[in-house]
């Protein structure tokens, strides 16, 4: 999705198919799909269903609608009613559907993304790298830890660490390279993405709520520290590496004049988390707020969106909305199935067999999910894997909210990781370096990332501490 | 032939995004005269939630009609790297009838739900409307998304036939989001 406008024809393709390496892996499909059937009958097919449709390039509503319908479809004969056409199947779907028009939290989604495209259409990159080099440039590793920031504001706005890659990257990459030399540049930069993601507006908590009915405040202020320790990982490991590089001279003038070009752009972020931590306003108002705001800021007082890119701009937006809505819809409905056929039961009882403390359950999550990050992308992972994960996580004592936290930040991080992870893709064709270079630039970061992911996971209070101070629950 | 299909789909198209964007100034302008009434003690309007709510099930539904005729739903795409742009189109084709049978299917089925509702059906609760008429972009939307696929399939069968396929690599993004 997000790789069509940074990827050529050539990039995404290859000249002659491959048969050998497509070949295995739907054969290997296939395989799933009759070694399953051979072991719970028709039901056991269905993942090999979901695998190979979504092997082809199936549309994930499409795959989890179809697993859907043929779900309630097998369920069928233990009822009463006959059903002649499968109408009761396709029912069961419609019905998730009408029942979406009564979940709050889905109001916030549309108009959270809005504010999010309407603020980084605008030039607002270029003003958040100058703020967060004048304001931390003479600290050192200055430069590496004013990307940080600034990549981490970006993620947040735009909620999605492919576009940061490409915005903020574009800008400090030939500086960090100067000064770092480029497998530090490179490395930094593809890892950069996965944080940030965490703070208010970006959409994966916001659907992880949806899914796991969650209070979405809650999650946002939850992911405040994490968020921080992941930040600071990263910033910390810059200055270390930075420590003998020349020093910029702190300079309060360009600071000033920085703040008084950005600080209206950079303060959405704090301003929402604000007024979200005060418990005054639901999501959904807050979004409405948060859209009214990014207006004002950039087509008014910035002037770098113009009135006549605003059609194109919501219009993208309520693409992308659009597209994960109806991904939801299928997969709330899917779910809906495999509760009728207390699959998430079954699954718990059989990972009890096998693990039986939450730290072993939660270090097996972090492997799966890191491997699911690896090739899915965010929001389709998060509306798979909660429902789930949800139900087994629970019977291990574990808090939906700290789950909500370990999953975003997890795959995050299995973007980053090879050999499948998206934003190596990314990278690699952004900065015209070859997806080997990129694996091996991103590694010490990634080992980074993954000390402060294992840090969350153990650690739950980071989650739970600050949701119990504010008391929003 | 293909030419005349889509432009009939653009044309569509553009009918949908023009529904899409009133309403999204809508949602937007709705919420902030209550916030706004609020403030000077007015009570603010009763039926305000429950249109805003409704818009968005609509918004959502056109957003994903209109991510349909832009090639933009959300995919899993392992395997193209190694495919030729004809494999992809081929591909293309398979699962885009896989899709279309479904929403067609969803389609006939929501339908159906919708005359259930206008013979035994409520009226909102505080709208004077019948529920039925607001969801009644369901089945509308499906159908969209079905129509929209058949172009597509079209545009890929002629692809795959004339080696025309450079519409695979995505629209020109650039200056875009997402």
């Amino acid at each position: 999705m997000e790789a069509a406008g940074v990827l050529t024809m050539e990039e995404r393709f290859a000249a002659e198919t491959r048969w050998s390496r497509v070949a295995p892996s739907l054969l290997a499909a296939v395989a799933l799909g009759v070694a399953g059937w051979f072991k719970f009958g028709w039901a056991g097919v269905l993942p090999a269903v979901f695998l190979l449709l979504a092997l082809l390039g199936e549309a994930l509503f499409a795959t989890l609608g179809l697993l859907a319908v043929l779900g309630f479809a097998y369920i069928q004969p233990f009822d009463l009613m006959p059903d002649e056409w499968g109408v009761a199947a396709g029912t069961q779907v419609i019905l998730e559907m009408v029942e979406l028009t009564n979940s709050p939290v889905l109001l916030a989604i549309p108009l959270f993304t809005l504010a999010g495209a309407i603020m980084t259409h605008g030039g607002i990159s270029r003003r958040l790298v100058r703020v967060m080099r004048a304001s931390m440039g003479w600290l050192p590793g200055g430069v590496a830890i004013a990307t940080i920031v600034a990549c981490a504001f970006f993620a947040a706005l735009s909620g999605s660490s492919a576009v940061t890659i490409i915005a903020v990257g574009g800008m400090l990459a030939p500086n960090l390279e100067r000064d770092y030399g480029r497998p530090f540049s490179l490395g930094l930069l593809t890892s950069c993405g996965a944080i940030g993601i965490l703070a208010p507006p970006s959409l994966p908590l916001i659907i992880y709520g949806v899914f796991a009915e969650v209070d979405v405040n809650s999650l946002f202020v939850a992911g405040f520290i994490p968020g921080v320790i992941t930040i600071g990982f990263l910033a910390v490991y810059s200055s270390l590496r930075g420590w003998k590089l020349p020093r910029q001279a702190f300079d309060a003038g360009e600071l000033w004049a920085a703040c008084k070009e950005g600080a209206l752009a950079l303060a959405l972020p704090p301003l929402l988390f604000g007024v979200i931590f005060s418990g005054l306003v639901t999501p959904a108002e807050a979004s409405v707020l948060a859209v009214v705001y990014a207006l004002v800021v950039e087509v008014v007082i910035h002037r770098e969106v113009t009135l006549k890119q605003l059609p194109q701009v919501t219009i993208d937006t309520m693409m992308l909305v659009g597209s994960i809505l109806i991904i939801l819809l299928m997969a709330l409905a899917f779910s809906a199935f495999l509760k009728a056929e207390q699959v998430p039961q079954q699954a718990t009882a059989m990972i009890q067999d096998v693990i039986s403390t939450k730290i072993g359950f939660l270090l097996a999550l972090n492997v799966l999910l890191l491997v699911v990050g690896c090739v899915m992308d965010i929001f389709s992972a998060i509306v798979v894997m909660t429902p789930l994960v949800l139900p087994i996580a629970t019977a291990f004592g574990v808090d939906p909210i700290h789950l909500g936290i370990i999953m975003v930040v997890n795959l995050e991080l299995g973007f980053a990781t090879p050999p499948f992870g998206i934003n190596l893709f990314i990278s690699s064709a952004f900065f015209r370096r070859p997806v080997a270079e990129i694996f091996k630039a991103t590694l010490p970061f990634l080992g980074l990332l993954l000390v402060a992911l294992l840090m969350i996971t153990w650690w739950e209070s980071l989650s739970l501490w600050l949701v119990g101070v504010s008391g929003i629950q | 032939m293909l030419k005349h299909l889509q432009r009939l789909d653009r044309g569509l198209a553009t009918v949908e995004k023009g529904l899409m964007l009133l309403m999204v100034a809508a949602i937007v302008l709705l919420p902030l005269a209550q916030i706004v009434l609020r403030m000077v003690g007015h009570g603010g309007f009763a039926w305000g939630h429950e249109v805003v709510r409704t818009l968005m099930l609509w918004i959502a539904f056109l957003g994903a009609s209109i991510a349909t005729v832009e090639r933009r739903h959300i995919t899993i795409d392992l395997v193209d790297r190694n495919l030729s742009p004809r494999a992809k189109a081929g591909f293309n084709v398979v699962v885009q009838l896989v899709a279309l049978t479904l929403v067609g299917y969803l389609g006939w089925i929501g339908k159906l739900y919708i005359e259930t509702q206008k013979e035994f059906g409520d009226a909102s609760a505080i709208l004077d409307i019948p529920v039925w008429q607001a969801q009644i972009i369901i089945p509308a939307a499906l159908v969209l998304i079905g129509w929209h696929f058949v172009v597509l399939i079209a545009q890929d069968v002629h692809g795959i036939v004339t080696g025309e396929l450079e519409y695979l690599a995505g629209p020109d993004t650039e200056g875009r989001l997402y």
